[in-house]
């Protein structure tokens, strides 16, 4: 916030004088270097009024591909939100040529600027990104692992499973919850029972992505969600029951239904939402014989959705 | 949470009746679990880490503490309205003071050394034991309490660094209206200019320890009240008269200078019973009576304490400059009108504004209108800003940063006992960045507002309490309860029918890491607005809004009515009344969470009692479960009506 009380020539020359204090820093401007700066200025406005010019100030930059990679860079460093999610967009327009350059970049020690650099190399999604991802994804900040984790999950890349699966065990949620959406993109069958597992996280980012991962391999995934139903984690049985009817079908239905004798009402609304869910009438004979029996006013209500549905 | 959890299941066991002696928030905390158990969530699941952004040294412990557990809000607000309530101002004062501590730093120890030397010996001037008691006072409240600590405060800064805080840091706050036909390059050499200032100031913004001096302003500001109610009471119990106090004065011996006489020192005036004029600017003044019309004035660049005492009349304040009416720049500002329908004319960092120091506006009655532009009526930055209004139908009307605000190391404190008020924040300053769409709206960044300089410096606390009358919000972009980086922002209105009027990111706004609560415990009311609102967290921040009676009306367009957004928590609470809920878009509203970073955020929407009307997601008695990642909702008698004897 400011207040114009100086006038308008002060201002810039106090700006010209801080911007000349600041190049004198740095590597003499070239030509590119000023041209990327004058179109990023636009790129990167957030005023209503140009609007309509940050698309093209973007395309702009991205067609000048490669050499204007090195100077993008160089304005990484910016704390302002908005010129990080232009720099983050042109660079990921950019693509492959931007990989190397961003590559080298991850040698920094500046662990913001790294995690930052590590989710625009996961959202190019270039393989030639793994092998530096990997030697990331242990690093000592959360931040970085997360987003290094986050990568290879983009990248796809089957090299950066087992980093992936051991991210599953990491003592942050915030990593947990990216190794768990990695596992899914990577459909890897070998982080099923560890996300099985994760359902009765603490924290629910990674215990609803672990559900969506598991949606996404529900083959090799529902016998092991109907085997943990009973698990002492009373989260996971509640989260398997609902994605057991997101799954679906007359077996899922079926299981699901042995747990409207649950003692939890919780448990039965849930078991009475997932057969609802299930499209498998199978499930709805479970609700015609117990809802007689029913007293919770919650449990009820489920039921008689299903029933609207299924036997209406 | 077990011991919650474990209410939940005896309750649900006993037939789902609920022991109809429950208070309200125990009752609210068991349907927030149920609500959540059925989307496969926990209460647990509503914190924050501190380190999603870089933790910078100016974060206050009340808000990191929240952003922990945001759910915390709740009970934040009803301990608040507890405290101020019996219109103890040394409980409020005190209550300012602790919630201004700052993540890992212990409270400053009360500190009476380095008094000024004047203290030592002085000459009576007037005869009344009551008044010299009074005047003894304050002058101890000046050269023993503020002057130290305001040496103290800032004695690790440089010449350059105190002047950075009355230029450049200023105009860090100030909003320019001419900013809306700027040039794209001007604006952005503008911004970063401003950048580069909050930077600079970055690197010694934490050797200020204003809390000292808010400390002292706190102290100096109850033992001057205390005294004054004191010295009222002994002049209506033994009968005795301003006239007769003014009159009675000592014989002056010729060789001793008159300003060496209490009360009569430079700076200090004791105005009469008629309608006076004051003019420049004071250290002290007291006046008995009459309509006076006060322009002062106050310069920065000599920071010093200003105490004013207007006993009755119906005053005119008009200000001559910024930094005046219970305005503590660098330093300590305490006024107290304690009768009268007065009006004050204000700039900038007025009518309780704390800017790097203590400012109090204490007004006792009558019909008030509060006018100013920006950081004034409550506001808070670096120090404590307070208006306090005991009765009467006000109006307070301004521009920016306004009405209950609290920025960086700020706590902003607007509290009004009662009255039908109007709290106007008006259309000056356009907002640039389309946040609202291509429509014109104007920023507000008011009303129950904790504001923080993204990236570099946490937010503060701002909070408005209103305890009665039917009040009216408006205000446009940012306000109502309402957040932004690593700030709290906070509503309470107790009771009456009140309307709140705002465009986008209020009434239980949590925007950008930070938290903001709207509670609204009885009247029937009406809230409307666009989005963001209502019950509205947006990336990492937790926006709650809860009304617990009174028939009510919430209009909102999009991402509101409990919404969750970048992983975000909103949440909606209304326990009793029969009440409508309109939005116009189904997809973002009323139970609703939004994925951002590949997980979602959570909006959750409770209606408890009633019968309900809804244009949404919701329906009366039933339970919902929107199509998003994550959110739902529940109108269910969750409530029974306490029918005990007690209650009766």
């Amino acid at each position: 916030m400011r207040r114009n009380k100086k006038t308008m020539g002060t201002v810039l020359f106090l700006a010209v004088l801080l911007v000349g204090a600041m190049c004198g820093q740095c590597r003499a401007r070239s030509e590119t270097d000023k041209k990327v700066d004058s179109l990023f200025i636009i790129a990167s406005s957030g005023e209503i009024k140009y609007r309509d010019m940050v698309a093209p100030a973007m395309d702009s930059l991205v067609a000048m591909g490669k050499p204007a990679v090195p100077r993008l860079l160089e304005l990484y460093d910016t704390q302002v939100a908005r010129e990080r999610h232009a720099l983050n967009t042109i660079l990921e327009k950019i693509g492959h040529d931007a990989v190397p350059y961003l590559i080298k970049a991850l040698n920094t020690t500046d662990v913001e600027k790294l995690s930052r650099l590590c989710y625009t190399l996961g959202n190019i999604k270039d393989s030639a990104a793994v092998d530096a991802l990997l030697k990331k994804s242990g690093h000592d900040d959360w931040g970085v692992r997360s987003n290094a984790v986050t990568a290879l999950g983009q990248i796809g890349d089957k090299k950066g499973a087992e980093n992936v699966i051991r991210a599953l065990q990491d003592t942050v949620e915030t990593v947990r919850k990216s190794a768990a959406v990695a596992a899914g993109r990577m459909m890897l069958k070998e982080a099923v029972k560890p996300l099985v597992h994760m359902l009765g996280d603490k924290y629910y980012g990674p215990r609803m992505a672990a559900a969506d991962a598991l949606l996404k391999m529900p083959d090799f995934a529902a016998h092991i969600i109907s085997d943990s139903l009973h698990s002492s984690n009373e989260l996971l049985g509640n989260l398997g029951i609902t994605l057991l009817g997101q799954i679906g079908g007359d077996a899922a239905a079926y299981r699901v239904g042995l747990e409207l004798e649950s003692q939890s009402p919780i448990r039965r609304a849930l078991a009475a939402e997932a057969i609802y869910n299930s499209n498998s009438s199978l499930g709805c004979s479970f609700i015609e014989i117990l809802i007689g029996a029913e007293t919770d006013s919650t449990v009820l209500f489920f039921m008689n959705r299903v029933l609207e549905k299924y036997a209406p | 949470m077990k011991i919650a959890l474990a209410l939940i299941v005896c309750l649900f066991a006993a037939n789902g009746a609920f022991a109809q002696t429950l208070p309200d928030s125990i009752q609210e905390k068991a349907a927030v679990e149920h609500l959540m158990a059925l989307l496969n969530l926990q209460p647990t699941d509503f914190t924050f880490r501190d380190d999603y952004s870089k933790i910078d040294s100016f974060r206050l412990e009340t808000v990191s503490r929240l952003m922990r557990e945001p759910y915390g809000m709740i009970s934040f607000a009803e301990h608040t309205a507890g405290i101020l309530a019996p219109d103890d101002l040394a409980a409020t004062l005190e209550f300012v003071f602790d919630n201004l501590k700052e993540t890992g730093r212990d409270l400053p120890p009360v500190d009476e050394k380095g008094a000024d030397p004047d203290e030592k010996g002085t000459n009576l001037y007037y005869e009344s034991l009551e008044f010299n008691r009074l005047l003894s006072t304050v002058k101890k409240a000046v050269n023993v309490m503020i002057i130290p600590a305001q040496r103290k405060a800032f004695e690790r800064l440089n010449e350059y660094q105190r002047s950075f805080l009355i230029t450049r840091f200023k105009d860090m706050i100030l909003e320019d209206t001419a900013d809306v036909s700027k040039p794209v390059d001007v604006l952005d050499s503008l911004q970063k200019l401003e950048e580069e200032y909050l930077k600079e100031f970055v690197t010694f913004g934490e050797l200020i320890d204003q809390r000292k001096l808010v400390l002292a302003g706190a102290t100096a500001a109850s033992e001057v009240y205390n005294e004054l109610m004191r010295f009222l009471r002994d002049l209506a119990e033994g009968g005795i008269s301003y006239s007769q106090i003014l009159k009675d004065t000592v014989v002056l011996p010729s060789r001793i200078g008159i300003a060496q006489y209490l009360g009569r020192q430079k700076g200090w005036v004791i105005g009469g019973t008629g309608d006076d004029v004051y003019r420049g600017e004071y250290e002290f003044i007291i006046d008995f009576g009459g309509n006076d019309r006060y322009e002062l004035a106050y310069d920065p660049i000599n920071p010093h304490p200003c105490i004013i005492i207007d006993v009755s009349g119906d005053d005119d304040y008009v200000a001559q400059s910024d930094f005046v009416f219970g305005s503590g720049c660098q330093s300590v500002g305490i006024l107290i009108d304690l009768e009268g329908d007065d009006t004050y004319n204000a700039r900038h960092f007025s009518c309780g504004s704390g800017y790097f120091g203590f400012g109090l506006l204490y007004d006792g009655g009558g019909n008030d209108k509060y006018l100013g532009d920006t950081h004034c009526q409550g506001a808070g930055v670096f120090g404590a800003g307070i208006l306090i209004d005991k009765s009467g139908s006000d109006l307070y009307n301004a521009a920016l940063f306004s009405q209950g605000v609290g920025i960086t190391k700020g706590l902003g404190l607007l509290v009004d006992y009662s009255g039908n008020d109007n709290y106007i924040i008006t259309g000056k300053y356009p907002e640039t960045y389309g946040l609202a769409g291509n429509d014109q709206h104007f920023l507000s960044l008011s009303q129950g507002m904790g504001y923080g300089m993204r990236p570099y410096m946490s937010g503060g606390i701002g909070i408005i309490a209103d305890f009665g009358g039917n009040d009216n919000y408006h205000a446009d972009i940012f306000g109502q309860g309402c957040s932004y980086w690593w700030g709290l922002g906070m509503i309470y209105d107790d009771n009456g029918n009140d309307n709140y009027i705002a465009h986008q990111y209020a009434q239980g706004a949590g925007i950008h890491l930070s938290v903001g609560i709207l509670f609204d415990r009885d009247g029937d009311d009406f809230r409307k607005g666009k989005g963001l609102m209502q019950g509205c967290g947006h990336d990492y921040g937790c926006g709650i809004i809860i009304d617990r009676f009174g028939n009510d009306i919430y209009q909102a367009h999009d991402l509101s009515q409990g919404a969750g957004q970048a992983n975000g928590f909103g949440i909606l609470i209304d326990d009793r009344g029969d009440d409508a809920y309109y939005v116009m878009s189904k997809s973002n509203t009323q139970g609703y969470g939004n994925p951002r970073r590949d997980f979602g955020s959570i909006g959750i929407f409770l209606d408890l009692s009633g019968t309900d009307r809804y244009d949404g997601n919701g329906g009366d008695n039933m339970y919902w479960k929107t199509d998003s990642k994550w959110g739902g909702g529940m109108d269910r008698w969750f409530l029974k009506e306490d029918t005990t004897d007690a209650a009766q």
